[in-house]
């Protein structure tokens, strides 16, 4: 019986509520590069008309005014240049978060076209891993956001 | 002699028969120039140039405003390129360039076994993996030579799921262009009923219960069923009533009417299967010429529309959408009739694969999704091929988009409802 | 691409609706046969003159090996028959037979004859034909013609086969990148090309202050303190 109960669905699937809440709380604007998404069973399909709502602003008409880069999966060399631009034109203090990538195990197959890290690309201050991230690491990773913003501000 | 070249007006058809006896081609090497710049940038304005304008010549500086589209923009559902040749507010030509979620999919799917490819397929469809995932079991059980096998219970739920991924697919793009109109009822109903038909192809799908070789890993049983039909059908009730409405919508009608028509001879040439060929009239199903899982036993209703615009594409995806459901209804039911075996899961990676090639296609939500795979005598997978609907659309965004007007081409682009993973795979 | 596609004009649309609406997708009438050998019989009839090297029927139909100077006449007979009448190209597929064993590194066999096989699969809309026409080409000078006039859709898939394996095709109107990016020297879908080979098209950064990791992965408390606190 594979039903899952519906508030274990929503734990699962509100992790861009949650991003969502915790930003408007901190009175933070984002913006929000969506990638590619990695392979996994539990894919946030249902997040995707949130996502696109993160996509056109959370106070943001572009990265000129937005505090943190959230960037969401796997990004393509050809795309980190791109990335570069945005994280180029926010202006300080910003932070990147990046979201959603699956820990890189020596069994996972590496791709010519996508960027190991994007720490490498950009400097990312807080890295979640895991799509969808349970809501202990997304807790976890969020406060070690706040933290790394109260350091630096 | 009948055949849709026959319909169309004014089409001079090069004879290709007799031109193809004659002297061949001469062989034109493109040269190291040719493959680093695109050919767009020789006609734009020098200051654009990328370099110093040093030893730039003082070629005719282009009349029209080249404007470059992307690829990251608010208004683009994924990363793409549109170079736009604008005169005044009208677009004469659109140079598209892809590649930016390019993931070297084929590539990894190489060195994958075919358990991993389930996993990795996911990346191609992130909103609806089920039809990559559902296509490759397919695949896998025709090079084994095992389709026969597989029981009724697993192709009447595949078909649910298949057609369910159709449902939501549609969806998505309904609600896309609900939002860029403001029609705030439909947006409204539709997003709604997103929501619920994905929950519901999420119980459906579970963890990873189609992603498997010759079976199912975990089917529902009759009480799940029964509750997701009422699920899918609950959801479906303002759908319904969106349909007769939507026509009546003054602003979705001129909005999209007569928005970026295109003849069926560029969709034709260009591959282009699926709700866009379909709402040009052409009368083409992937699922009644090659049915697979239980299609043959369900009649899809082949629905087409008369013009080709943007407004008969979005009518085309309403209608599908709610064949669509009603063929979800209708696979459940037959499910729960139909013997409860789940199939014997086979390992594929257990053994060597029989060498041989094998090439299978499904009706995905946008056309005909086709993969191609190769085993060499080794029993070594040795070439996977990707090919998606979404790539063919984009290849034919240049005929999509001529001559509209600068306001219309997102709303032209969403109403595709193109994949952007899948394009550049 | 600065040509506009013809809309037909109100009158001229019903006649098109009309013409279309007899043609199906699946087929019936006298047209289309059951014969499995339908098309490569077709060929043999209409034009003796064109060798064919192997024929067959696998998944996707029928299927046919041709010398790659002959690749044009057989689509464009194929393309302008009215009994077989395929006119959409679905795919370009290229397959690299070089072998990465070790005993044809040894061997050092470099210049295969039919390194590259490339797989044009082909249907038709009106008859329930499908096709599937492969060539062969050499690791020297990899190159087959190109079918962008008969089939407009190769323009992409035809870049996209230069880009990945490096495969010209002859007589294409502009072939360049379609995937990767001006700086990207080789082609990665090659055998011989290395696996976990990258190509950053920016230069990357060495990072000073590393990131905080978050993983879902059940650790102890000495590596929970270490992770948070770095």
């Amino acid at each position: 019986m594979t039903s899952t109960p519906d508030s274990d669905i929503d734990a699962k699937l509100g992790w861009v509520q949650r991003i969502l809440q915790w930003a408007t709380r901190e009175s933070l604007s984002a913006y929000v590069v969506e990638g590619v998404l990695p392979a996994s069973s539990t894919v946030p399909w249902l997040q995707k008309a949130l996502l696109e709502r993160l996509r056109l602003g959370l106070g943001v008409t572009g990265p000129e005014q937005a505090d943190l880069l959230v960037v969401v999966g796997d990004i393509s060399h050809k795309f980190a240049p791109v990335v570069q631009d945005i994280w180029a034109r926010m202006s300080a203090p910003s932070w990147v978060l990046h979201l959603g990538v699956l820990p890189t195990t020596s069994s996972s197959p590496v791709s010519y076209a996508l960027v190991d890290s994007l720490h490498e690309v950009v400097p990312v201050t807080v890295r979640i891993e895991g799509l969808p991230p349970s809501k202990d690491a997304l807790e976890r990773g969020l406060q070690a956001l706040r933290v790394r913003m109260r350091e630096a501000s | 002699m009948k055949s849709v070249l026959d319909a169309l007006p004014d089409v001079i058809m090069p004879d290709a028969v007799r031109e193809a006896d004659a002297a061949s081609i001469p062989l034109v090497r493109p040269d190291d120039h040719d493959l680093v710049r695109p050919l767009a940038e020789e006609e734009l304005p020098s200051a654009t140039r990328r370099g110093s304008l040093m030893g730039a010549d003082t070629a005719p500086l282009s009349r029209h405003l080249v404007w470059t589209f992307g690829p990251s923009h608010r208004a683009l559902p994924f990363p793409l390129q549109l170079r736009v040749e604008l005169s005044g507010e009208r677009v004469l030509t659109v140079d598209p360039e892809i590649g930016w979620s390019h993931q070297g999919l084929e590539r990894m799917l190489e060195f994958g076994t075919v358990d991993e490819g389930f996993g990795l397929l996911a990346r191609l469809h992130p909103t609806t993996p089920l039809v990559p995932q559902l296509l490759w079991a397919h695949l896998w059980e025709t090079i084994l030579d095992v389709v026969d096998e597989v029981p009724a219970r697993v192709c009447w739920l595949r078909v649910a799921g298949l057609e369910l991924s159709r449902v939501v697919a549609h969806l998505d793009v309904l609600r896309a262009l609900a939002e860029v109109y403001a029609d705030r009822l439909a947006q409204q109903i539709f997003t709604d009923a997103h929501k619920a038909c994905a929950r519901a192809l999420w119980t459906l799908q579970g963890e990873a219960n189609f992603c498997a070789v010759g079976g199912m890993r975990d089917a529902l049983d009759d009480s799940a069923l029964t509750a997701l039909e009422d699920e899918l059908q609950a959801a479906l009730v303002g759908v319904g009533q969106m349909h007769e409405q939507q026509l009546r919508n003054v602003a979705f009608v001129d909005g999209l009417g007569g928005r970026g028509v295109i003849s069926i001879r560029n969709l034709l040439d260009h591959g282009v299967t699926g709700p866009a060929l379909r709402a040009s009239g052409v009368r083409d199903d992937v699922r009644r010429r090659h049915p697979i899982f239980a299609y043959d036993a369900l009649e899809p209703a082949l629905v087409t529309q008369q013009d080709s615009d943007a407004l008969s594409r979005a009518t085309q995806r309403l209608q599908e959408l709610s064949d669509a459901s009603r063929m979800v209804l209708q696979a459940c039911h037959e499910a729960r009739r139909a013997d409860p075996s789940l199939g014997t899961l086979l390992d594929v990676d257990d053994k060597p694969l029989p060498p041989g090639r094998c090439a299978v296609s499904l009706e995905a939500p946008n056309g005909e999704m086709a993969f191609f795979v190769d085993v060499d005598a080794n029993g070594k997978l040795r070439r996977t091929r990707l090919r998606t609907p979404s790539f063919a659309l984009a290849q034919c965004l240049p005929h999509f988009l001529a001559d509209a007007h600068l306001d219309d081409v997102v709303p032209i682009l969403l109403g595709l409802g193109m994949v952007g993973t899948a394009i550049d795979c | 691409m600065t040509d506009v596609p013809d809309a037909p004009a109100p009158d001229e649309r019903d006649t098109a609706a009309d013409a279309v609406s007899d043609v199906d997708g699946v087929a019936d009438g006298p047209k289309a046969t059951q014969n499995p050998h339908h098309l490569v019989e077709l060929l043999r009839q209409r034009r003796r003159h064109l060798r064919l090297l192997d024929t067959g029927v696998d998944s996707w139909g029928e299927t046919l090996c041709v010398a790659a100077d002959d690749l044009l006449h057989v689509l464009a007979f194929l393309q302008a028959d009215p009994d077989a009448d395929l006119e959409v190209l679905v795919d370009v597929v290229c397959i690299d037979h070089h072998e990465d064993s070790d005993e044809a590194k040894a061997s050092d066999v470099d210049d295969d004859e039919n390194r590259f096989e490339v797989v044009y699969l082909l249907r038709s809309v009106r008859l329930p034909y499908q096709l599937s026409v492969r060539v062969f080409t050499s690791s020297e000078h990899p190159q087959v013609p190109s079918v962008t006039s008969l089939y407009p859709s190769a323009d992409w898939l035809e870049r996209e086969l230069y880009e990945l394996f490096g495969v010209y095709a002859d007589g294409h109107p502009h072939l360049r990148g379609l995937l990767l990016y001006p700086d990207f020297v080789s082609h990665p879908m090659r055998r011989d090309y290395p696996r976990g080979k990258a190509q950053p098209m920016v230069p990357l950064r060495t990072p000073q202050h590393l990131p905080v990791v978050v993983t879902d992965l059940p650790v102890d408390d000495t590596g929970d303190a270490a992770q948070d606190a770095s």
